[in-house]
Parts: C-alpha cells; sequence; structure tokens
C-alpha cells in the first residue's frame, strides 16, 4: 500500500512539490522510496509478478527503477551544484579532524563532547556527505548487509547533518572566491594611497603564501583525487591562522548579523560541540577547496592581486559595486571567475552571502560581456577543444600528443608545464567525476579497450534494429540469452530518450539506460557492452568525446594511473626530444584534417634548409597515422607553389626559395622511395621538374635507390667536412682537411646578422689548447662546443670532471709556471691514452679538464676514470716533476748543512745570512727539512668525478655534479694525508680515509632530470644559410714574411680576428698558407694565449713588435680569495671580466691584450715610450682598483662577515647560533659550545673579527710589469721581465699589508712600503 | 681554532643551474637562473612564480617571485626605505596574529647585485609551531620595474639558502 501511495505521488507530480521543499525531506523520501522497490523488486525473474497498477496503468519494477531514476537525478543536479560529494571519505575525515584540532589550539573553556564521539559523527557527516543522493542508498544498503553498527548509525543519522557539511564546504570554497573579488577591488581602488600599509599587508600574505607552498602539495589534483582529505589537511596546516579565523568565525558560527559577521563566534575549539567541529572541518575544506580551484581556474593572471587584496580587504571597505565596476573594467578574465561565481549563485542564497556579496557576483556575469572576456574565454575553449580533438583522433601509441597539445596549450595561456599537468588531471577528474555519478566507475572495473567499442558502422546498424533483432543482438554481445526481464529492460533502456534519436541523447538519457540495465540484474560490463554496441542506446554527441577519452585512458590502466603515467612518460619524452618534437606533434596533430596545413608546418625547416628536418616531420606524421599519399600531397603542394614563385622573375634568383624548392623535391623524392609510393613513374611530377632544371644539381642515383640522410646543404666553408662528430638542427660539429693536409676541428652554428636581421651559418676553428691540445673550453667557441657535445650525448653519455692536484705547487717549483705546463701536458696525455673513438678532452682552465665519454655504462666509467687516475699517478714525467722538487730540496739541504761559512752557502742566501751565519743556518736547516717533508707528500694526480648526462640535460648541472664527486675523491685523497679538507666543500663525514695508492674513483652521479626550460622565441626572419656576406676588404693588423694577422667580416655582419701563416704540408712538405680563427676567451674577450693559435699570434706580434712595442703583464691580485667567496668561481669570472674591461679602457688603437691563462692577462702596447707605458700601467692599475664592480665584490664579502659576527655576537647559547655558523662547526668547536658557549663565542668572535680583518685587506687589484720588446727578441724572454717586475709590484702592494711576499721571489729588501692606493706600477725594463 | 673558523667563512659552493625564461602575464620577461634541485612552478598557490627547493619531509623551501606585483611607479626606491620603516613592528603584530615569535629581523637594507639589478631587502627569523622560519624579501628594480622575490625557509632547509641567494643575485629581466 505504501508502495503504491509512493507511485501515485510521483505519477502526480510529487517531484515538483520535493523540488521546493527542503532537500533533506526529498532525501528521506526517496530512500524510503527505493527501500520499498529494492524489497518489491528483489527476485527479478519474475517481472509479471510484481506488476502494479496505478491508476489504472500497470507498472512493472522497471517502471519503478525509473521513477526512483529520476527522483534521484533531480538530487543529482541540486548536488553537483554544490560540488560536494567527491571530497569526503570517512576513513580519512579523522585526518582532518586532528589537524584542524591542532591548528585551532585548545585553551581553557567550557568542555565539549568527547573527541571520540565527534570523530564518529564527523564520519558519519563526511560519509553522508559523501553518498548522499542516490549513493546514500547504496550505502544505506551496504550498512544494512554488513550488519556494522556504526555504519548504520551514520546511515539513519538525518540529512540534516549532510546539508550543513555540504553548505558550509560550499560557504569555505565562496569565502575564497570572495576574498579574491574583494581583493582585486581593493587593490584597484586603493591606488596605493595607503601604500605603507599596503605593504605591510603585501608582506604577510606573500610571507603566507610561501609557508603554503612549502608543503610539497603542488600535485595536490592528484594527490586530492586519491587522498581528498589528507591531501586537504597538509594544505590547511599550512595556511595557519587565517584558516582558524575563517572557520572559527564563519564557518562554525551560531548566530549572524544581518550584515553577515559572526554574531557570537566560538572562542575556542574545545568550545565547540560536535555539529559546530563539524562545520568547521567541511568550511576549512571548502575553503582550501576554493585556494586550489582559484589557483588552477584563473590561471596565474590575478593571483598575485588576490594575494595582496585579500589582505587589504581587511583594512578598509569599499562599496560593492565599486568592486565589480573595477573588476569588470580591470580584470578581463573575470570570465572564469563568472562561470565559478554563477555556479556558486545558487548555493550563496543558502550559504549566508549577503546582497552585496550577491551583488557583485552578478556583476560579474554581466563582465563576460566584454570583448576581452569573451576573447580569452573563446581562446581556452579553443584549446581545450584541441586538446580533446587530438585526444580521439590519434591512435593509443601516440598519445604523447594529447599531452603535447595540452603543453602547447598550456604555454599559449602563458603557462607552462605544471599548469597544463593540472587541466590533464582536471580532464581525468571531470571523467572520473562523471563516472561516478554514472554509477559505472569502481577502481577495478575493467573497461572494454578502445579496439572493442563499436565503429561509427556497427552503431548505425544498431540504431535500426526492431526489439526481436535487438535482444538477439544482445544475446550475440552478452554470449548468453536474455532474461524475460531483462528483455523488457533492454527494450525501456533502448526507448530512453528515443525522441531525440541516436546519436542525440542526454546525459540524463544515458544515465537512466545504465540504471535501468543495472536494476534489472544486467552486470556492469553488460551494460557498458548493450550501451556501447548501441544496442540500447549510444552516446550523444557532446558525451562520445569524453566517452572516447575514458575508453583512451582506462584501456591502459584504471583512469587515475593513466594519468599518472602518462604525465610521467610524456614528460619523459617531452624533456628528451625538446621543444621542436613538441612542436613538431602539435602541429602535426593539427593538421590531421588538413594535408596543406600539414605541409606549411613543415615551411619552417625547410627554410632553415633542414632536409633532415622536414624527412623527421614526415616520418612523424606517418607513425602517428597520417596516409602517406597525403604527405605526398602536401609535400608536392608546397614544391608547386615554390616552384611558382620561382617562376616570377623577381624571386627567380631567391636563395631562399631555391634551398626550399631543393629540399622539398629532395624530401619528395625521399618520401616517394621510402614509403613506396608510385605516383608519375616513383617521382613527383614537381620533382621531376626540378630535377630537370639546369639550376640544380640531378638528383643523386643513390638517392633514387634508397632512403638515405642527404648531407647538409653546401656551406661556404674553406674546405668540406671530412667527419661530422656531432649534429643538431642549429650546429654542426666537424673535422676538416687544410691545406697544409692537417685536420681541424670546426663548428658552424647559426647566428643572426647584425645588419639584416637573418639567421645565417656562421662556422669557426675550435680552438685547442696549446698546452694539452684539448678543445679549450675557455674559449667562447670552445666553450660552445662542449655545451652542444652535452646536449648531443644527452641520456647516452658521460661528463668527467678532472682536477690536477697541486698544480699550485708546481708552479712554485722550480721552473715556476713551465713545470707547471709541463705537469698538465703530462696529465692530459695520461687521460688521452684513456680515451676511446668518440670520447673527447677539453680544457677548462687551470688545473681543470673536462671529458666528454660516449658511455653511460657506469662500470665502463668507473673503470675509466681510475685507468685515468691510475695513468696520471704513474706517469714517468709526472713523477720526475714531483721526483725532482724534493731532490732539488734536499740538495739545498745539504749544502746549508755542509756550509762552515757564508761564502759556502748558495749564492742567493748570502747576503741575508752575512748578519748572523749560524742562526741563519739552524732556520734554513729548519725551513728546509720542513718543506722537503712537506713537498715530499705531494706527487702528481688528479681528482677525477663522474655523472651520467640526463636526457635534454645541459652542461652546468652535470658538470656540477661530476665536480662534486671530483672534491669527493681530492677530499678522500688528501684527507688521508692529512690535508686540510674543509674547502672542498664535500660530506666531511664522508671522506673515505684510504691507506695507499692514488685517489680513488668514485661511481659516477647519476642523470639529472632535464629542465624544461620555456626557450627563447624562435626569430622570424627566414635563415639564409647560402647568402655569403658581401666582400669586404680585410684590415691587416700585423703582418711578417710568414704570417699575417688580420680581421675580416663575417656573415653575421661581426668581425672576426683571423691569422694565416705558412706551414709545411704534411705530405709534400711544401709551404702552405694556412688560415685560423684567433679564439678568444669566453670570460674576458681576450685573445686567448692558451690556445695553440692565440699564443703564435702573441709570439708573432711580439716578434713584430721588436724594438717598438711594449710588453705587459697583468696579474689579477686575490682571485684565489675571490673564487672562494660567495658565487664561487662566477664571482672570479664577474671580477676577471671586470678587470679585463678597465684595462681595456685603457688601451689605444693597436694595442692588443691576451688572456694568459688564471689571473694573468698580457697586453702589447704599440709604444715604447717609458713615460707613456708607466702612465698607462698605473692608469690601468688604478681603473681596477676603483672599478665599482671590483669594489662591490670584495665589499659583499666583508659585509657577510660582519653580518656573521654581529649575529654570533648577540646570543647566548648554541641553539641561537645562526645556521650558516651552527651547521659548519667542527666537532671540537661543537663540543666547546655546548660546554662553554662564552668561552666559544669569545673564541669565535676573536677569530672572526681576524678574518674580517684579513679579508677587509682585500680589495681588487692587480699588479702590472711592463718590458719593452728588443728587436728580434722573443715572446718568452719579454714576457719574463714584464713578470718580474709585476711581481715586485706585488710584493710591493702586499707588503703594504703585512702579506706574506716570500712567494713572489722578489728581494725582499727591495720592497717599498706604500701607506695607501692601488698598487703602484714600476718603471718598465728596458 | 682560528684555522677552523676561517674555513667555515670561507667556504663557499659552486652553484650552477640552467637559465630559464619567464613570461608571465602581464609582466616583462625575465630570467632566472634556476640552481640544480629546483624547480620553477608558475601560478603555484597564488604565486605567481614559485621556485621550488629540494623537498625533505614533504617541505621545501620556496622562492617566490612577484613580478609587477608592486607598482614601481608608484613606490619609488626611496619610498620603499620609508614604508618599511615600522617593519619589525609589522612583523611582531603578524607573529602575534599568527601564535608565533620574531626571533630576529632585517631592518630595510640596500643591495646591489650589478648594473641592472638593485633595491633593498628585508628579512625577518621566526617560529611557528615550533618550527624555526628565516625568510628575506627583495625589492629589486631592474630595468626600472620592481620585482618582489622572498624566500621561506625552514631550520632544516638552510643547506639550500645559498642557491636561493645567488638565484636571487642572478635575476635578469630582458
Amino acid at each position: 500500500m505504501r508502495l503504491i501511495t509512493y507511485l501515485t505521488l510521483l505519477l502526480l507530480g510529487f517531484s515538483s512539490l520535493a523540488l521546493g521543499g527542503p532537500l533533506s525531506r526529498e532525501v528521506e523520501e526517496l530512500v524510503d522510496f527505493e527501500e520499498l522497490v529494492s524489497k518489491s523488486c528483489s527476485d527479478r525473474t519474475k517481472a509479471s509478478s510484481y506488476a502494479q497498477v496505478v491508476q489504472g496503468k500497470t507498472l512493472h519494477c522497471s517502471d519503478l527503477i525509473v521513477l526512483a531514476h529520476k527522483k534521484r537525478t533531480d538530487m543529482d543536479k541540486r548536488l553537483d551544484e554544490m560540488k560536494a560529494c567527491e571530497i569526503a571519505m570517512p576513513a580519512e575525515a579523522q585526518s582532518l579532524t586532528g589537524q584542524v584540532g591542532k591548528i585551532l589550539k585548545r585553551t581553557s573553556c567550557a568542555p565539549s563532547p568527547d573527541r571520540n564521539q565527534c570523530i564518529e559523527k564527523f564520519g558519519c557527516s563526511f560519509l553522508n556527505a559523501a553518498t548522499a543522493g542516490p549513493l546514500h542508498y547504496i550505502f544505506k544498503s551496504a550498512a544494512a548487509a554488513t550488519g556494522n553498527s556504526r555504519m548504520k548509525a551514520c546511515a539513519s543519522e538525518s540529512g540534516g547533518r549532510v546539508l550543513s557539511c555540504i553548505s558550509k564546504f560550499a560557504q569555505g570554497i565562496i569565502d575564497n572566491i570572495w576574498g579574491t573579488i574583494k581583493s582585486l577591488g581593493h587593490l584597484a581602488s586603493m591606488a596605493w594611497n595607503k601604500a605603507g600599509e599596503f605593504l605591510g599587508f603585501y608582506e604577510r600574505e606573500t610571507s603566507r603564501k610561501n609557508h603554503l607552498a612549502q608543503n610539497a602539495n603542488d600535485r595536490f589534483l592528484d594527490s586530492f583525487l586519491s587522498h581528498p582529505i589528507e591531501t586537504l589537511s597538509k594544505i590547511a596546516s599550512g595556511i595557519f591562522n587565517s584558516i582558524k579565523n575563517a572557520a572559527m568565525a564563519n564557518y562554525a558560527c551560531p548566530k549572524r548579523l544581518p550584515s553577515g559577521e559572526c554574531a557570537t563566534p566560538i572562542p575556542e575549539w574545545n568550545c565547540a560541540s560536535c555539529a559546530q567541529k563539524s562545520d568547521v572541518i567541511c568550511g576549512v575544506a571548502g575553503y582550501a577547496m576554493g585556494e586550489i580551484g582559484t589557483s588552477v581556474i584563473t590561471g596565474g593572471l590575478f593571483e598575485g592581486a588576490i594575494i595582496t587584496g585579500k589582505g587589504l580587504a581587511r583594512i578598509s571597505k569599499v562599496p560593492a559595486s565599486k568592486i565589480g565596476s573595477v573588476f569588470a573594467k580591470e580584470f578581463p578574465r573575470s570570465s572564469e571567475l563568472v562561470s565559478k561565481g554563477a555556479q556558486a549563485l545558487v548555493t550563496a542564497t543558502r550559504t549566508g552571502l549577503t546582497k552585496a556579496q550577491i551583488a557583485v557576483i552578478t556583476r560579474l556575469e554581466k563582465s563576460a560581456k566584454s570583448p576581452a572576456a569573451q576573447f580569452i574565454a573563446k581562446t581556452y575553449a579553443n584549446e581545450s577543444r584541441n586538446a580533446a580533438v587530438a585526444i580521439v583522433k590519434i591512435p593509443p601509441q601516440a598519445v604523447g600528443i594529447y599531452v603535447k597539445t595540452l603543453l602547447r596549450a598550456g604555454e599559449f595561456g602563458g603557462k607552462v608545464v605544471s599548469g597544463s599537468v593540472a587541466r590533464v588531471t582536471g580532464v581525468t577528474a571531470r571523467t572520473t567525476e562523471r563516472a561516478a555519478a554514472s554509477h559505472v566507475e569502481t577502481p577495478n572495473t575493467t573497461r572494454p579497450k578502445r579496439s572493442e567499442i563499436a565503429s561509427d558502422e556497427e552503431l548505425k546498424v544498431a540504431s535500426g534494429l526492431n526489439q526481436t533483432q535487438r535482444e538477439e543482438m544482445a544475446d550475440r554481445v552478452l554470449g548468453r540469452k536474455l532474461s524475460d526481464v531483462e528483455k523488457t529492460c533492454l527494450e525501456k533502456a533502448h526507448q530512453v530518450g528515443i525522441s531525440r534519436g541516436f546519436g542525440h541523447y542526454t546525459r540524463t538519457d544515458l544515465i537512466s539506460k545504465k540504471d535501468i540495465l543495472i536494476g534489472c540484474g544486467f552486470n556492469r560490463t553488460e551494460v557498458i557492452d548493450l550501451m556501447d554496441k548501441g544496442i540500447a542506446g549510444s552516446y550523444s554527441d557532446s558525451l562520445a568525446t569524453l566517452k572516447k577519452i575514458d575508453s583512451y585512458l582506462e584501456s591502459t590502466a584504471s583512469a587515475r594511473g593513466v594519468t599518472d603515467d602518462m604525465i610521467k612518460a610524456e614528460f619523459e619524452v617531452y624533456k628528451s626530444q625538446m621543444r621542436t618534437t613538441a612542436d613538431n606533434s602539435f602541429e602535426v596533430a593539427q593538421a590531421l584534417s588538413d594535408p596543406t596545413a600539414v605541409a606549411a608546418s613543415w615551411s619552417h625547416s625547410a627554410k632553415a634548409g633542414d632536409l633532415a628536418g622536414v624527412l623527421k616531420r614526415i616520418d612523424y606524421g606517418v607513425e602517428i597515422g597520417m596516409k602517406p599519399e597525403l604527405v605526398i600531397q602536401g609535400l608536392d603542394g608546397k614544391l608547386q607553389g615554390v616552384i611558382r614563385m620561382l617562376n616570377n622573375p623577381q624571386n627567380a634568383k631567391n636563395p631562399i626559395l631555391l634551398m626550399e624548392r631543393q629540399i622539398y623535391d629532395d624530401a619528395l623524392l625521399q618520401t616517394h622511395i621510402k614509403y613506396q609510393i608510385p605516383s608519375h613513374g616513383g617521382v613527383s611530377e614537381g620533382a621531376l621538374k626540378f630535377a630537370a632544371s639546369p639550376s640544380r644539381p640531378a638528383i643523386p642515383q643513390a638517392l633514387r635507390e634508397k632512403p638515405t640522410t642527404v648531407p647538409y646543404p653546401k656551406r661556404s666553408l674553406d674546405a668540406p667536412p671530412v667527419k661530422i662528430i656531432a649534429e643538431t638542427q642549429e650546429t654542426k660539429l666537424f673535422e676538416t682537411i687544410l691545406p697544409n693536409g692537417k685536420t681541424q676541428m670546426r663548428y658552424t652554428r647559426k647566428e643572426r646578422n647584425l645588419q639584416t636581421g637573418e639567421y645565417v651559418d656562421v662556422t669557426y676553428d675550435v680552438p685547442r689548447n696549446a698546452i694539452n691540445g684539448a678543445i679549450d673550453a675557455k674559449t667562447e667557441i670552445g666553450r660552445a662546443v662542449l655545451d652542444d657535445l652535452v646536449k648531443a650525448q644527452g641520456g647516452n653519455g658521460t661528463v668527467v670532471f678532472i682536477d690536477a692536484n697541486h698544480l699550485g705547487k708546481v708552479n712554485y717549483m722550480q721552473g715556476g709556471t713551465s713545470t707547471g705546463d709541463l705537469y698538465l701536458e703530462s696529465v692530459a696525455k695520461s687521460i688521452r691514452e684513456n680515451l676511446k673513438s668518440g670520447d673527447m678532452i677539453f680544457n677548462n682552465g687551470g688545473d681543470e679538464l673536462v671529458v666528454v665519454l660516449n658511455t653511460k655504462n657506469p662500470l665502463d666509467v668507473k673503470s675509466i676514470t681510475q685507468r685515468m687516475s691510475d695513468a696520471v699517478s704513474s706517469n714517468p714525467q709526472v713523477r720526475e716533476i714531483f721526483r725532482k722538487e724534493v731532490a732539488g730540496l734536499s740538495q739545498t739541504y745539504k749544502d746549508v748543512a755542509k756550509a762552515t761559512r757564508v761564502e759556502d752557502l748558495p749564492i742567493e742566501m748570502q747576503e741575508i745570512a752575512r748578519k748572523d751565519f749560524s742562526g741563519f743556518k739552524k732556520d734554513m736547516l729548519d725551513k728546509q727539512l720542513k718543506l722537503i717533508q712537506e713537498q715530499s707528500m705531494y706527487k702528481g694526480s688528479i681528482s677525477v668525478g663522474a655523472s651520467f648526462i640526463g636526457v635534454g640535460e645541459e652542461l652546468t648541472p652535470v658538470l656540477t655534479r661530476a665536480e662534486a664527486v671530483a672534491a669527493q675523491v681530492k677530499a678522500n685523497y688528501k684527507g688521508k694525508y692529512g690535508f686540510d679538507t674543509a674547502k672542498y666543500n664535500v660530506d666531511q663525514g664522508a671522506i673515505q680515509v684510504a691507506r695507499r695508492g692514488g685517489p680513488t674513483a668514485l661511481e659516477p652521479a647519476p642523470a639529472g632530470a632535464a629542465i624544461v626550460v620555456k626557450a627563447d622565441p624562435l626569430p622570424t626572419p627566414a635563415l639564409n644559410r647560402s647568402v655569403s656576406s658581401a666582400p669586404v676588404a680585410d684590415r691587416v693588423i700585423a703582418q711578417s714574411a710568414n704570417s699575417k694577422l688580420f680581421e675580416t667580416n663575417l656573415s653575421n655582419g661581426r668581425s672576426q680576428m683571423r691569422y694565416t701563416r705558412q706551414e709545411p704540408h704534411t705530405s709534400s712538405g711544401r709551404n702552405v698558407d694556412v688560415t685560423y680563427d684567433v679564439p678568444r676567451n669566453a670570460i674576458n674577450g681576450a685573445i686567448d694565449a692558451k690556445t695553440e693559435i692565440g699564443r703564435a699570434v702573441l709570439d708573432d706580434l711580439v716578434k713584430a713588435q721588436g724594438g717598438n712595442g711594449t710588453v705587459v703583464f697583468i696579474d689579477a691580485n686575490h682571485l684565489g680569495k675571490v673564487n672562494y667567496m660567495q658565487g664561487g668561481t662566477s664571482t672570479g669570472d664577474l671580477y676577471l671580466e671586470s678587470v679585463a674591461k678597465s684595462i681595456r679602457e685603457n688601451l689605444k688603437s693597436g694595442d692588443m691584450i691576451f688572456n694568459n691563462g688564471g689571473d694573468e692577462l698580457v697586453v702589447v702596447l704599440n709604444t715604447k715610450n717609458p713615460l707613456d707605458v708607466k702612465s698607462i700601467t698605473q692608469r690601468m692599475s688604478d681603473a681596477v682598483s676603483s672599478n665599482p664592480q671590483v669594489r662591490e665584490i670584495f665589499r659583499k664579502e666583508v659585509a657577510g662577515l660582519s653580518q656573521t659576527y654581529k649575529d654570533v655576537a648577540k646570543v647566548s647559547r648554541i641553539e641561537d647560533l645562526p645556521t650558516k655558523v651552527r651547521d659548519f662547526l667542527t666537532p671540537e668547536l661543537r663540543d666547546l659550545a655546548q660546554r662553554d658557549f662564552p668561552q666559544f663565542k669569545k673564541s669565535f668572535l676573536e677569530s672572526h673579527m681576524e678574518v674580517m680583518k684579513e679579508q677587509s685587506m682585500y680589495k681588487g687589484s692587480i699588479s702590472v710589469g711592463a718590458s719593452f720588446i728588443r728587436p728580434g727578441e722573443e715572446l718568452k724572454a719579454v714576457l719574463t721581465r714584464a713578470e718580474e717586475v709585476a711581481a715586485k709590484v706585488k710584493s710591493n702592494y702586499k707588503a703594504q699589508y703585512g702579506f706574506d711576499t716570500s712567494k713572489y721571489k722578489s728581494d725582499s729588501s727591495s720592497i717599498e712600503i706604500q701607506r695607501r692606493g692601488a698598487p703602484v706600477a714600476l718603471d718598465p725594463v728596458p | 681554532m682560528k684555522l677552523s673558523f676561517i674555513a667555515i667563512i670561507l667556504m663557499s659552493s659552486f652553484a650552477y643551474g640552467k637559465t630559464e625564461s619567464f613570461v608571465l602575464p602581464k609582466t616583462k620577461p625575465f630570467k632566472m637562473n634556476i640552481s640544480e634541485g629546483w624547480r620553477a612552478v608558475p601560478n603555484l598557490f597564488g604565486i605567481p612564480l614559485a621556485i621550488l627547493g629540494p623537498e625533505l619531509k614533504d617541505k621545501r623551501p620556496v622562492l617566490s617571485v612577484y613580478p609587477g606585483e608592486v607598482n614601481s611607479k608608484a613606490i619609488s626606491r626611496t619610498d620603499l626605505e620609508s614604508l618599511f620603516v615600522d617593519f619589525k613592528k609589522e612583523k611582531e603584530l603578524w607573529m602575534q596574529d599568527e601564535g608565533g615569535t620574531l626571533k630576529s629581523y632585517e631592518p630595510i637594507t640596500k643591495v646591489s647585485f650589478g648594473k641592472n639589478l638593485s633595491g633593498h631587502f628585508i628579512g625577518a627569523e621566526y617560529v611557528l609551531e615550533g618550527e624555526t622560519f628565516v625568510e628575506r624579501s627583495y625589492y629589486l628594480y631592474c630595468k626600472e620595474e620592481l620585482y618582489n622575490l622572498k624566500y621561506t625557509f625552514r631550520n632544516d632547509q638552510l643547506n639550500h639558502l645559498k642557491s636561493a641567494q645567488q638565484m636571487v643575485e642572478n635575476f635578469q629581466c630582458d
């Protein structure tokens, strides 16, 4: 009877009554009704026996289910508006409870209910919220089935709690959005009048945001879907008291004033009832959700404003109308908020928003009509559509395009990768939500694979079936006979929405069909089969796309899993193939339905003269499903277009078009061959015409026979490449043969012509280091080559960093830097002996070498690095250098020991010993003994570290890792001998104390993850490879009988210094002219005299200036100190760059500056006037000392030390020490600080003061020495003299500050003590 | 003993990174040298550009970049100095609101990181919920645009402080 009553009510339009009534009542009614239906229709095999006649109409179970479904759908709609269902899971609710409880700290107040009781209630509340609507029926059934008393209790809780949670949740979201709106209005209205006040709040809010971002939850959507409450609670814990305030004043407010403010806010957490606590939790979740939503949806346009404005909103009130108008005017993307606001509007009326608030939201709707808002909305709609189109059109193996398309779409909107990830995840979220709403989604459901979904053809057939045929087809598809009830249900399901017709069902229709089928006992797989095959209905147009996305995603794994995997995998693909490939994918995917667009998308490659690029794109197109015929069509169309343009006399000789024509033609030909497309006898008409053209060389036979890689178009090089070493789209490293028969490595890259703006290929010689023969990475070109090689080896190679130990000591051995050079040469030789073909060695300045190995096998790499290390340690030449030094010291010791009078001493000691022979002898013997002991500890060795090159990775990070490993190796090695290892900045605890042998190689560091860089936009001008610059007369700088130094103009419009000299041919011995580029140092731009050619130029220049010029030797003081300052070697580089700049400013035409390695520069002056020379060198010295950049480097360091001093001075216990001090205390100091802090502090401050005093003594300066070049004199002699003068200047200068000057080997008695100012230049040596 | 102290102070790591270009809405493009182990995430929790450091125990240091947020035309360099005179008080009030304590603060201080990058910074060390935080907020003018860069570190993240500082110092605007 009850059932009949309900049915009657339903048929009479109860639903309309219910819609107007409270939702809780609807829920109760529905639950009761469904319970009755469930009981009445429990035996579905006997449908007829349960027929009920209501108002003359016979209703069966399937009818009842449809009626129940309609009711549920109505409620679904309303619940959807509140966006609440998916967030809460009972098991996780407790976690949030704890978190919020922690935030809302307990203080004294009236005791609230027991926490466990509350938690249980929260669980119920969340469970009810989660299962509100149709799911609640299932939940109740489950509760009854399991007999779980708690579940039963929860299930029977009134709907009021459910609604409370939902509404508080929604209110949280709206509060957040409202804060955004208010903030924007405030921001605009205040117009910075209260700037100070603003900055205060601004600081607060940016701090708050930083705290929020400190939580590693930015993958929140992903995390949120998996663990909603846990995710929200983590976020909530980072929002501090703003959450607390919001929660206490808003969500748990028992009574509100008309203004919307809380009349009686709950003072403390403990005072709140369970219901209030539950409300707080729901509100907090909503607020956090709003934070997420705002961030994701608004796309970053006015996030900053949100932050600032939220703070401002607290300090002044602005009329809502003003906010609205400002917002509408200033923020065109308000359309994003409009939709959000509109959705929220329905809920707003229920959640106590003020009229003013609602008015603003309403205004936002209007602002969506502004042209700007419409444009943005349209743009985003297009991007979303592109993504959808891409995913449904591509085969599964090309899924990458989908993500890449989104990435591209994200970039278009000013976002980068992460934003797109959120969008990808967002798609999944929507899909999941939809699936959940239609009762087909369970984590373990195996969905049909895409291939199993009916084709359009099958669906058409299905749509034309009569009922009998429908049942037969259902039998076939399901592989069993349908029962009578099932047949009836199938028919009823088919009838739902039939008036709209095939392909036009609404979402509600489809859900109804599914519900009917499920209600009749079909299992979910069967329902899917029946639906997908069109037997009981099919997709609506709008749902088809989503459905296919679902199928696609779910065919790989569960929806969430797929998304994770996709993102991870595709990111890797994206990174490894870099931006170019992503562009290809995007363009090809877009052009799938338009072959001419495909050709257009290749135009860039063609203009770049890159046949390989065009071919790659073609292959990609075919790979993702384009028909080769379409590819040919596109190509041929493009070629014909180019030919038409060339037929215009004005364009006939256009080099770009000619090049394009050749490339398209070659691409066409190769595509024909590769994909075996017969057309016009194997080659397209256009290609044949072009091949016959006299302006183009005949197509090589080899190309006709088999596909192959066509070499780059010919470049204007001196000599053709004989071996390609590495090649990218933009660069090429190759070897060529010089006129003298030797090989020369060259490097071609694209550069912009200064005059035309066009991009041209420019080829340079790759400079080699004069000492060790390695490519000199300290030169601009050498560094570019190393950069490129690392890029090319990404994922396949290894970078090895090599530090030649003790070079500083060697440079102070007998023979000075010549011995150092010999040492470096020997080290490089040992290393080179352990390299294989494909490995390359680079000089990295000072004592560093870098090797790029063509392997990523860890065992190979470790073996190679250990072999290098062993080879250096056992190199006879290296051993001899160190042995000889000890022998020399030993000899001196013996000489002094046996001396009985001053005259017996070595001559350089006699003058000093004359005052007190015995005292001198004793001191000298002690000193020598110490020196011998110390020196004998040293031996030639290297510290080697390796790191694999990650895919897409650039040089710097991989080199840093390799260097860190080398530093650890060095620390291990030095630790063994008791050297100080602190400066190596390695884990001191990890230093392995080895007992014997040379340094032990460590495992290579793993490859780093490449960073996806938003590349600078590609320049628009077409690339022009074949155009050479107009001939410009070379400007001769210096010339001798056998050599010429001159400047020439490159095709990029810049000048390049070149050097031609006569060299004998390797075979004939005949002298030939060979021209080289003169390499420049990458840091200071000076000619690099450490390279072979740079050194030769310096040699020649000195010869040419014999009798007329002067050599100036410049030593940048304190470079070692600077390299250990904040910023490390980067600061050192900056110092050197600034020094070189100051020096260059004091040069005249005809003077030339050379980099001489390390901290040395050499200038050849075009004068021999002593007054001029002294004046110039003093000006150089003064200019460096007063260079603001140089001064800042040293000032900054002292300032840092000073701050540390102050910080330490004010603390009284170890815990309060600045972290940079506390964390770097040695165990002894830490012990002292813990035992006796005052003593520690005293010692520290004293020592620190010393350090500060010492540091403040340093300032940027140079020591300059000059010497005239005598006629016929060679470089070495004159440079030595100039260097000696510089050493004296340095001694003078350093002695002035009390530095140790002994190592400068100048006559200490002649040191002139100066009281202030820069180093004083001395007269040039004649 | 003295040597140990010297070593402590002079110890310096070599920070390398990768230069990334950023084009954010309504701002001029700029570049940052993102230190190894850090990653740039635009539009995170309302931060136009968040540079996130290595994660430790689910937390990570943050360097946030707010380009053009503070109007450089409205606030001059000298304004900045005067506007932050009450910085300490403001920070204390904030701490009071948040239930934390201010340990120390850095008053508004002039900085210059090269020809095109100079401005001011303020900083603070505070304790919140038992955790010590260090933060510094830079207001830097780069080619007449004002950029706000702020980093926040927990105590156990300070080994990455230098990387953040270097990123600030190497900020480049186009």
